[in-house]
């Protein structure tokens, strides 16, 4: 969505919607960016409609923030929302065009979805993650939202957590809400879901994997997880390890994230190796699609060492699917 | 100073057409810095990608990112692209370094479209700041920068052009040491 604020759209003219349907599956977590650029900035909100209590507002920004795309992370969590939409008000002059995009939305955490998880990796039933495991009240673990002061973060210490599995991932936000701080792997191996695992502010420091084959800090497979602010460094390996390994029918968003001094010997992705592949050996859920994407938004990968994309390696990813476009019609 | 700009690409075929968006398997990469990161082992000949590695028909876009300082002992001291399919646009590839490409080699059946993307400052032997080979590759740069890059061998100090398929288009290759523009077809065309 664009709002030109030019004549006639000034001063303080609005409301300017941009509304979804959200279908019966409620909402979770809202991610978006949007540029507010310009002195005399108007208001940006993000409302929220349901049967019960009509439309309210969860999320505003007023005022010029800035040159740069910000981004807007909202957790909402409620299985009544109907319906989402943007509204905004120009300010009180044409300095005040704003713009949305990249607008993601997460299920909420007390969505059951129908999955068949893989054989080999069967979940608990209490793995799946509950409403209590994070207080939605404090926004404060959305480290990016603009609205957490630097005084309103978390003072209880890290849970350290040791041999991670989804149970002890469960626990852990659990009993620490917020921040989980690993010294050892993490096996994703589940479709979690994206707003639980978005509402976390993982940190993964000086871990290291000894001998070949290890799996690095992160394992992630056949998953749908959505990070935000994760730190991995000095994760290292001689076998096919790094800081994060993306496997199978994964879709992961990075947000924030610094990867720095991984290092897989003489092998690939020094920090990152996502393996998009099509292949008998990866199972898929029942319901879900054959898709492989992982993005990184505001990403920082700094003094990575691997045999082969010192940094990242993007691997074996089908292109059955590929089709041709006209990209360019030039003058 | 060698100033080559070109300007007159695509204006008889009017368009460009390249493998697109229907990717069911994808990698985004948007406001992302990549940098001193390394590809290195004892084994020769075998190393490339310091910052990045693309293959196997990796889908990759990369928005507004900066690749800086990385190193391969190989080939594509920032980005190699190595049998991939990849869109950059208003990214910034400097002062990265390799034996072949610099700050990028792409090889093996690529495409690669950049688009207001920067290659500055990047050294190699061959192709310091772009080296474009393999058979059947085919790129195109449209209001792109080539400048400032340093082959040590005096081959190709900016683009080094083997194979496959170059349109340059609205873009300036300029001030490299030696050669701007090294073209050494062994099948393909360049256009520009």
């Amino acid at each position: 969505m664009y709002v030109e604020a030019s004549t006639p759209n000034n001063p303080n003219v609005g409301p300017f919607d941009l509304e979804t349907s959200l279908g019966s599956n409620g909402i979770g977590s809202v991610f978006f960016w949007y540029n507010m650029y310009g002195q005399s900035m108007g208001t940006l909100a993000l409302q929220i409609y349901s049967n019960v209590s009509g439309w309210g507002e969860h999320w505003s920004k007023s005022g010029d923030q800035g040159e740069d795309w910000q981004m807007g992370a909202v957790d909402i969590d409620s299985m009544e929302a109907l319906k989402l939409k943007f509204v905004f008000f120009t300010g009180s002059s044409y300095t005040s065009d704003v713009a949305i995009d990249d607008i993601n939305i997460t299920r909420p955490t007390t969505f059951a979805p129908s999955i068949t998880p893989s054989p080999s990796n069967t979940p608990s039933p209490t793995c799946m993650p509950s409403k209590t495991s994070a207080p939605s009240q404090d926004p404060t673990y959305l480290p990016t939202t603009a609205t957490s002061a630097p005084s309103q973060e978390p003072t209880y210490a890290p849970t350290t957590v040791m041999a991670f599995t989804i149970s002890q991932f469960q626990n852990a936000l659990e009993e620490n809400g917020k921040t989980i701080s690993v010294s050892s792997d993490i096996l994703l191996s589940v479709p979690l879901m994206m707003s639980n695992v978005t509402a976390v502010r993982i940190i993964v420091n000086n871990f290291e994997v000894s001998g070949g084959g290890g799996a690095g800090c992160f394992y992630i497979v056949d998953s749908e997880v959505w990070i935000s602010d994760l730190v991995v460094t000095n994760c290292s390996s001689l076998g096919y390890g790094r800081g994060l390994t993306i496997y199978g029918y994964s879709q992961v968003s990075l947000l924030g994230c610094i990867f720095s001094h991984n290092e897989v010997n003489t092998d690939v992705g020094g920090a990152i190796y996502f393996e998009g592949i099509e292949s008998a050996n990866y199972y898929t859920p029942p319901g879900k699609s054959s898709i492989s994407k992982i993005t990184l938004r505001n990403c920082t990968l700094t003094q990575n060492s691997g045999g082969y994309g010192g940094a990242i390696s993007f691997n074996y990813m089908v292109s059955d699917y590929i089709d041709t476009f006209t990209v360019y019609v030039l003058p | 100073m060698c100033y080559l700009k070109f300007s007159t690409a695509f204006k008889k075929s009017k368009r460009l057409t390249l493998y697109g968006t229907s990717f069911q398997v994808s990698a985004t990469m948007v406001n992302c810095t990549i940098s001193e990161n390394r590809a290195v082992s004892t084994k020769p000949n075998t190393l490339y990608g310091g910052g990045i590695l693309a293959t196997n028909g990796a889908n990759l876009t990369m928005l507004d990112c900066n690749v800086r300082r990385n190193f391969a002992t190989n080939e594509g001291g920032g980005l190699a692209f190595v049998g991939a399919h990849v869109h950059m646009e208003r990214c910034l590839v400097t002062e990265n370094h390799a034996l072949y490409g610099g700050g990028l080699i792409v090889d093996s059946s690529s495409d690669l479209s950049c688009v207001e993307t920067s290659f500055i400052s990047n050294e190699a032997d061959r192709g310091a700041g772009i080296y474009l080979g393999g058979s059947s590759t085919m790129s195109s740069f449209v209001r792109c920068t080539i400048a400032f890059n340093r082959a040590s061998k005096g081959s190709g100090d900016g683009l080094y052009i083997t194979y496959g398929t170059v349109y340059l288009n609205s873009s300036s290759v300029y001030n490299n040491t030696g050669s701007g523009a090294y073209f050494t077809l062994r099948s393909g065309a360049a256009y520009g």
